[in-house]
């Protein structure tokens, strides 16, 4: 019967065409609030009116109650106490300047029984006492405690001033409808369950659709939600003292409105839930759920159907028991286990990650081992041994070449030394011989001249071969370039002066030491002052400029050339090249690039400088001397 | 007289050796590889012997270590292998010298002549105090004079204070400061170039070949020593 009498009650409803749109909705939710704000307007008189008995008692009494009540609030009474308190009693003079300051219409006294303090002299007829308090407050000046009493009085025209009039007013109104107000308290919070029950009712539910609808609010899972929109209301209730910090009785009305409204948002979010069948299902805990142990049931339970026999049953209960006893184990033990494999993991990366430095620094016979390791690792560590191994056989290759090459050399020049020995002697003899024909003399010393060109060069032939190929033992020792240069000054001097060569040397007191190998170092300067001797032109000055800067030391030598140099720098490096381009002299082209070799051999580096005439050749080498005083003295 | 065995696979070297050795004093014996030198070493008593390396049959060195295991006889070794390490091996081996091919005539001759007068006069040698040998350079500080092979060598006063210098202290490298500093007693102030000069001279005089010194020796970029081996 009931029931149906809801529907009929629902039907009609509808028919009134109240339909589940947005408008409608809205418009009820604030209808609801309204009626809800006049509610409790009521509730509060009625409230009111409870709290000064006006139902059980006389009018009378409760408005000497009200007006009391008023009076005080209106003078701080309150205020006064809190003074009594906070002051040492005998200092009323604040309690002067209160009263003065506040009206006329307020008489007081205070202090003990015997020593009672009177704020002016007053006619205890013309006023009325409204406040009263007492307590026992310590005297500094008899050191001990007294009791003290407090009293408020108000002047009788006060009490009958036009405020009371307002006041009263109000009372004989509340005095006249206090039954109504009950009523209407009752039928008003009636309907706003009414509507309250409507909106709860629309929630999910949309226009001209069947069945129920979640909206945005409630596809957030409920553990999230929940929580959310709790944050919110209480950040809003927490902060009404601060936005609104200028009326108690606002703070508490935002507040309530506040509560009222987010109450109703979140029972009708739980409604819609509820409805849609989404209130334990769009929770985390749901989902996740949905997400790991619910495939596993599922496959449990379709094995559990298909082993339909007790004891394939019982082993299944079994494994299922013992499943989620150990798993907290498993677990562990998985931990455990996977250091290892990570351990592993790590100790091959950083083998392979050696290989790749090592083959880096030039180191081929490195050979990474490849016996523990698995799948890609065992595949990258084997290519990087066999890209070892290529580069190993490239590299051997390379250097069998170079050797044979320098070998080659070597004996081809040892083959043509035994030869040539036989040649110069005989030269020699018959040149030595005592003959008529001058003929045989002049061919006889172009012979001789020419036979010792070839051996020149077959000495200079193996040198360079050496030099360029690196197929010397180099033995790098600090050199002192100060005594260097006076040497080859020593050993130059008389033969530079032959040709009219002025020797300017232009160095520092102090010159740091240089890395060379003596031998070899020596060979270049030979080879530098053999040029200058064969290509310098003559009565002209000879340069060696010797600086140090950055940590490097520079030897340039610089000379005025004889014949015109129409060569690219670097060529005259090349083998075989000689500047003049014609081989009158006595050179095998072989000079600069020996040289070059045997620099580069130190660790230093020869540079070739041509402008016009000027030919510079620039050797600079690392200065293993860094002295504080070398600096100073630059 | 003096017995002088050339040795050499290639005959024309070996005869020009012998024109050039042709001498009253020298009785030249030919051998055309190591064997045959050996073989005649046992027969005749040598006083320098000229060896090549690169032989048939024997080699050089190893004709060298077969006579020195008989004889102290001075050898010279004649080879086209010019490599420091060829020199060494046939010096460490036992040779007293060791000229490369393709030489210069005079030189080889002036060497035969210095290994001889070692050889045959090494007993004569006055030994005092005041005399400092070092290879063939004698240097007789009582009577101020340098001889070289028993060849009195005529050296200006400063050269002779450097030689005695370097010979007193063999195989100590000097710096041409410390030099000018002994020597000429005076703090040597960019007079290094002073030193070189006169060690250049000194060494074309008391070397045979003054390019490629025996004793002599220049340390570049450090000094000069006198190097006794």
């Amino acid at each position: 019967m009931e029931k149906n009498e809801v529907q009929e009650f629902k039907k009609e409803f509808k028919l009134k065409g109240l339909k589940y749109n947005q408008m409608n909705k809205s418009i009820m939710f604030v209808v609801c609030l309204i009626f809800l704000a006049i509610t409790i307007t009521f509730g509060a008189l009625v409230a009111t009116a409870f709290k000064y008995d006006m139902y059980f008692s006389t009018k009378k009494d409760a408005t000497e109650e009200i007006n009391r009540d008023v009076v005080c609030r209106d003078f701080y009474c309150d205020s006064i106490y809190d003074m009594m308190n906070a002051y040492s009693v005998e200092d009323y003079s604040n309690l002067e300047i209160l009263s003065s300051s506040h009206n006329e219409n307020l008489r007081f006294t205070i202090g003990t029984p015997t020593d009672l303090f009177q704020s002016d002299e007053f006619d205890l007829t013309k006023y009325t006492l409204v406040y009263e308090a007492s307590g026992y407050y310590y005297n500094y000046a008899i050191e001990n405690t007294q009791l003290h009493e407090g009293k408020v009085y108000i002047n009788n025209d006060y009490l009958t001033s036009s405020r009371f009039d307002i006041v009263n007013l109000g009372i004989d109104y509340l005095y006249k409808y206090k039954h109504m107000l009950i009523i209407g308290v009752i039928v008003l919070l009636c309907f706003d369950l009414w509507i309250y029950i409507w909106l709860l009712h629309a929630a999910g539910r949309r226009e001209n659709r069947e069945g129920y609808v979640m909206n945005a609010c409630s596809k957030i899972p409920l553990e999230i939600y929940f929580p959310l929109i709790c944050f919110a209301i209480f950040f809003l209730a927490a902060i009404s003292s601060d936005i609104l910090f200028f009326n108690y009785r606002l703070q508490v009305i935002f507040t309530i409105i506040v509560f009222v409204i987010g109450g109703m948002l979140v029972s009708i979010d739980f409604a819609i839930r509820v409805k849609t069948k989404t209130l334990f299902s769009n929770t985390l805990i749901a989902i996740m759920y949905r997400k790991t142990v619910y495939p596993i049931k599922l496959i449990v339970k379709k094995m559990w159907k298909e082993h339909t026999n007790l004891m394939n049953k019982l082993v299944i209960v079994y494994v299922l028991i013992g499943f989620f006893a150990v798993m907290p184990f498993i677990g562990a033990i998985v931990y455990l286990l996977l250091f290892a494999p990570l351990v592993y993991l790590a100790y091959i990366l950083m083998k392979l990650h050696e290989a790749t430095i090592q083959l880096a620094e030039g180191n081929l016979d490195y050979q990474v081992d490849t016996a523990k390791m698995i799948y890609e690792f065992k595949e990258s560590g084997e290519n990087l041994n066999s890209i070892a191994h290529g580069m190993n056989i490239a590299v051997e290759e390379r250097l069998k070449s170079e050797r044979f090459k320098t070998e080659l050399i070597t004996n081809v020049s040892h083959d043509i030394k035994t030869p040539l020995t036989s040649i110069i002697n005989y030269a020699d003899l018959i040149n030595k011989e005592e003959t008529e024909n001058e003929n045989i003399k002049e061919y006889s010393n172009i012979l001789l001249h020419h036979s010792e060109r070839l051996r020149k060069m077959s000495e200079d032939l193996i040198e360079v071969s050496k030099a360029t190929t690196g197929n010397l033992e180099v033995n790098l020792q600090p050199c002192q370039i100060d005594v260097l240069l006076s040497q080859i000054y020593g050993e130059y001097d008389s033969k530079m002066q032959e040709k009219g060569l002025d020797f300017i040397i232009n160095k520092k007191e102090y010159l740091p030491q240089i890395l060379a190998d003596s031998k070899y170092i020596w060979r270049v300067l030979d080879n530098m002052m053999n040029n200058i001797y064969k290509y310098a032109l003559e009565n002209t000055r000879v340069y060696i400029d010797v600086v140090h800067v950055d940590g490097k030391v520079s030897m340039i030598f610089k000379n005025i050339s004889k014949y015109p140099l129409n060569v690219d720098p670097q060529d005259l490096l090349a083998r075989f090249v000689r500047g003049d381009d014609s081989r009158h002299t006595s050179g095998s082209g072989l000079g600069l690039s020996i040289a070059n070799g045997l620099v580069t051999m130190q660790k230093g580096s020869l540079d070739i400088q041509i402008d016009g005439d000027l030919f510079k050749i620039v050797l600079l080498f690392d200065a293993i001397d860094k002295d504080d005083y070398t600096e100073f003295s630059m | 007289m003096y017995n002088i065995l050339i040795c050499d696979d290639e005959k024309d070297i070996v005869k020009a050796l012998k024109i050039y050795l042709f001498n009253e004093e020298y009785n030249l014996f030919e051998a055309n590889d190591g064997r045959e030198a050996v073989n005649l070493a046992k027969k005749h008593e040598f006083h320098v012997i000229l060896m090549d390396v690169m032989m048939p049959h024997m080699d050089g060195i190893s004709a060298l270590a077969e006579i020195r295991k008989t004889s102290n006889v001075p050898i010279i070794m004649l080879s086209a292998k010019s490599e420091d390490t060829d020199k060494i091996l046939g010096l460490n081996v036992g040779a007293d010298d060791y000229v490369t091919k393709p030489f210069n005539p005079v030189e080889v001759l002036a060497r035969v002549k210095s290994q001889l007068r070692r050889y045959t006069q090494l007993g004569s040698l006055t030994t005092s105090d005041d005399v400092i040998v070092i290879g063939s350079i004698q240097l007789d500080d009582k009577e101020k004079k340098v001889r070289v092979d028993q060849n009195e060598v005529s050296l200006t006063p400063t050269e002779y204070e450097i030689l005695k210098l370097l010979m007193m202290n063999p195989n100590r490298v000097y710096s041409p400061k410390q030099i000018y500093e002994q020597v000429w007693d005076d703090c040597g102030f960019a007079s290094e170039n002073t030193v070189a000069v006169h060690i250049r001279h000194l060494r074309e005089k008391v070397e045979i070949n003054p390019s490629e010194p025996r004793f002599l020796k220049v340390v570049w970029g450090q000094g000069y020593k006198l190097e006794r081996n």
